[in-house]
């Protein structure tokens, strides 16, 4: 019996294929039913995202469920396995445990960290203990890899930093300006850019969104869909002095503002703060405008040496993880290695008890006047011996299972007790 | 008693400023919540102290050691009411370490008692005592705002923030912070510097004696009401205000320090 993982990831396989074998969620319940079908697999789940396709799955015969797995896969994608074989990667005991906790920590995703995974897992997870496809090895297995992910967000720094770009603005004015409720953003210039960065800010409770465009049709299309204002081009730094927070992103060849256009907009904001973002490149405004106190200005550059600084950080946590995973799996796989030896444990108590029974069967009969009372004490004075005698093995197997050689106690302490194999 | 019970406040004081200092490279959230609990226990005992100083003594603060001790406690006060206030408890890590210097300062200095002239021994004399304590304890709060304001504000500048830029709350609170704490010192140490008007006109018929401390005092207060009629109505806010607090507390600690050393009069210790 092992626990297997068979896939591919963003780490081995090209979007191109990853698309092909993507399983919608829809599918997987037929999926696992399919998979079902195969006497070498006993518990089975599939995690289909748009940066992996992977099967987690209890099996008896590794190279036999892996054979039958590569089929099923090629045969619902119709595909050769030969196309996507050399893709794909095949981990078990240890190594699947790890993986899992791994890829549901967020760890071995594309952005490290990033949040979506877990709801992932656990969606794929939900939907194999509908279809009955998990048993309680897979079952402990999950619920560990949910805790464990749990714990890597609280313990390490993993998932705190922005590490896109238009969080990172966010995250820049949520420090300038605290709440961003009631601020007010304007745009100039309105490409797809300024348009998400824009999304991200109302989402975060920005209250007034002004859009200043050369196209002014284009404007005010921007403006209606956000229940903004359009305002002529030409008056777009009069009505900066009532925003907040400035995206520019025009496609103009020269910059459009200068550090001068600044100094008296903060004069007439009577010093509150304003934070500039320019996304356009060739850069719309002079980067000396921020020297100007309570301008804050950051161009593309800027926010993605943020992003990257952020990303080092993120890698940094991700290292503290890793050891927090190395223990889990430790923890995980020595419960896993005690389960082997539990049915050895039961039939060397079955044995003993069964001489036991027998035993006492014999004394009683040539004994007939023991009372009742007398005939209980005897018995339970032998099952007391029992339980004596088979405590040490017991613990010390319990024990021993944990560790490398775990195996050997199992075949010695079968063979001294005659235990065949079941 | 008195000096076993200072002894420990300190203690309590220095742990919490090293934990409050660690949340800014650590991760914080255990190391705050054992910073906030260790400053409260400090305060405790420093209140005892005072409370053991008051009762032996009976008589206001009457030398420089004295002086620091109460004025650390005023902040420590001032203190935790902003840390409920604005929920934020990073202020601590510019706050306590100051307090600690305070108390520090005041454990270390020799403790001559100076007789304090009969007359000088009533209500009134409490009451200009602590208001202008508590006055200048919230200046200095708006001075650890002001400085933090200033560190954030460069590492949004250099356009490199780290780990010290996640952890130190945003500018608007910092801002705030420091308006809120001149707003609340300045009708404390306007009233204090009047009880103490007040008590020079019954005590010696004049309302001022023109000593040192009242001249620095006169100072500082039209220096603070500069800068928080600035902000009100000039729109003097962030940087230049910022400097500005840390200038004016510079300015509280000096009238502190030096004149009292120099000058003598009646407020000489």
């Amino acid at each position: 019996m092992e626990i297997i993982v068979l896939g591919l990831s963003h780490k081995t396989a090209p979007i191109e294929l990853r698309e092909k074998l993507h399983i919608p969620e829809s599918e997987l319940p037929e999926v696992l039913e399919e998979l079902g079908g195969c006497g070498q697999i006993l518990e089975r789940m599939i995690l289909s995202t748009c940066n992996r396709v992977e099967a987690y799955a209890v099996v008896d015969d590794v190279e036999g469920a892996r054979r039958f797995l590569v089929e099923c896969l090629a045969e619902r994608h119709k595909l050769l396995p030969q196309a996507f074989e050399s893709s794909l990667y095949l981990l078990t005991a240890d190594q699947a445990i790890r993986h899992i906790f791994r890829v549901a920590s967020s760890l071995d995703a594309m952005v490290v960290g990033e949040s979506q995974i877990l709801g992932q897992v656990k969606a794929a997870y939900a939907i194999a203990i509908e279809q009955d496809a998990t048993g309680s090895i897979l079952n402990a297995l999950m619920d560990r890899a949910l805790r464990v992910a749990k714990r890597v967000r609280t313990e390490t720094g993993i998932a705190t930093s922005a590490v896109s770009v238009s969080t990172a603005a966010i995250e820049l004015a949520k420090k300038i300006f605290g709440a961003l409720t009631g601020r007010t953003v304007m745009l100039i210039g309105a490409g797809k850019m300024s348009e998400l960065s824009a999304k991200h800010l109302l989402a975060d409770g920005v209250g007034t969104v002004i859009v200043a465009n050369r196209n002014f049709d284009r404007a005010v299309e921007l403006a209606e869909r956000w229940g903004g204002r359009a305002v002529p081009y030409d008056h777009a730094k009069l009505e900066m002095v009532g925003a907040d927070i400035i995206i520019s992103s025009t496609g103009a060849p020269h910059q459009i503002l200068s550090k001068a256009d600044f100094q008296e907009i903060a004069l007439q904001r009577r010093n509150r703060p304003i934070f500039v973002i320019d996304i356009a490149v060739p850069r719309d405004i002079d980067p000396a405008a921020n020297e100007i106190d309570n301008v804050y200005l950051y161009d593309l550059d800027d926010l993605q040496g943020v992003v990257q600084a952020n990303l080092r950080e993120r890698q940094r946590e991700a290292d503290v993880a890793e050891g927090l995973i190395d223990r889990e799996v430790r923890q995980f796989a020595e419960w896993l290695a005690s389960l082997h030896v539990v049915p050895t444990i039961v039939a060397m108590r079955k044995k003993v008890e069964s001489i036991r029974e027998e035993e006492l069967q014999k004394i009683f009969s040539k004994l007939q006047d023991l009372t009742p009372e007398e005939r209980h004490a005897i018995s339970l004075m032998t099952s007391s011996i029992v339980n004596k005698i088979l405590h040490e093995p017991t613990t010390e197997l319990k024990r021993q299972s944990a560790l490398k050689e775990g195996h050997l106690y199992v075949d010695v302490l079968r063979r001294l007790f005659g235990i065949g194999d079941e | 008693m008195e000096l076993i019970l200072t002894y420990l406040a300190l203690l309590f004081y220095l742990s919490a400023s090293l934990a409050y200092m660690g949340s800014l490279i650590a991760r914080p959230g255990k190391l705050l919540r054992a910073a906030g609990i260790l400053t409260r226990v400090g305060f405790v005992l420093h209140t005892g102290a005072l409370a053991v100083h008051l009762y032996q003594q009976g008589r206001p603060p009457a030398n420089l050691a004295d002086w620091l001790s109460f004025y650390a406690w005023a902040t420590v006060a001032v203190y935790i009411v902003t840390e409920v206030h604005y929920e934020s408890k990073v202020i601590g890590s510019f706050a306590i370490p100051l307090v600690v210097l305070l108390l520090g300062a005041s454990a270390a200095l020799p403790k001559t008692i100076e007789t304090l002239s009969p007359p000088l021994k009533n209500f009134g004399v409490w009451t200009h005592v602590i208001l202008t304590l508590l006055g200048n304890a919230a200046f200095a709060l708006a001075c650890c705002g002001a400085l933090m304001f200033l560190v954030q504000e460069w590492l949004l500048k250099s356009r490199h923030p780290g780990i010290l830029f996640e952890r130190l709350p945003s500018l608007k609170l910092l801002d705030d912070l420091c308006h809120f704490s001149l707003t609340l010192g300045f009708p404390l140490l306007t009233l204090g510097l009047l009880s103490g008007v007040l008590l020079s006109y019954s005590v010696w018929g004049s309302f001022l004696s023109w000593d040192g401390r009242q001249i620095w005092s006169t100072i500082t207060w039209v220096f603070y009401a500069a800068l928080l009629h600035g902000r009100l109505a000039g729109g003097w806010r962030g940087r230049k205000a910022a400097i500005l607090s840390i200038i004016g507390f510079c300015g509280v600690v000096f009238g502190f320090l030096v004149a009292n050393l120099l000058i003598r009069g009646t407020h000489a210790f």
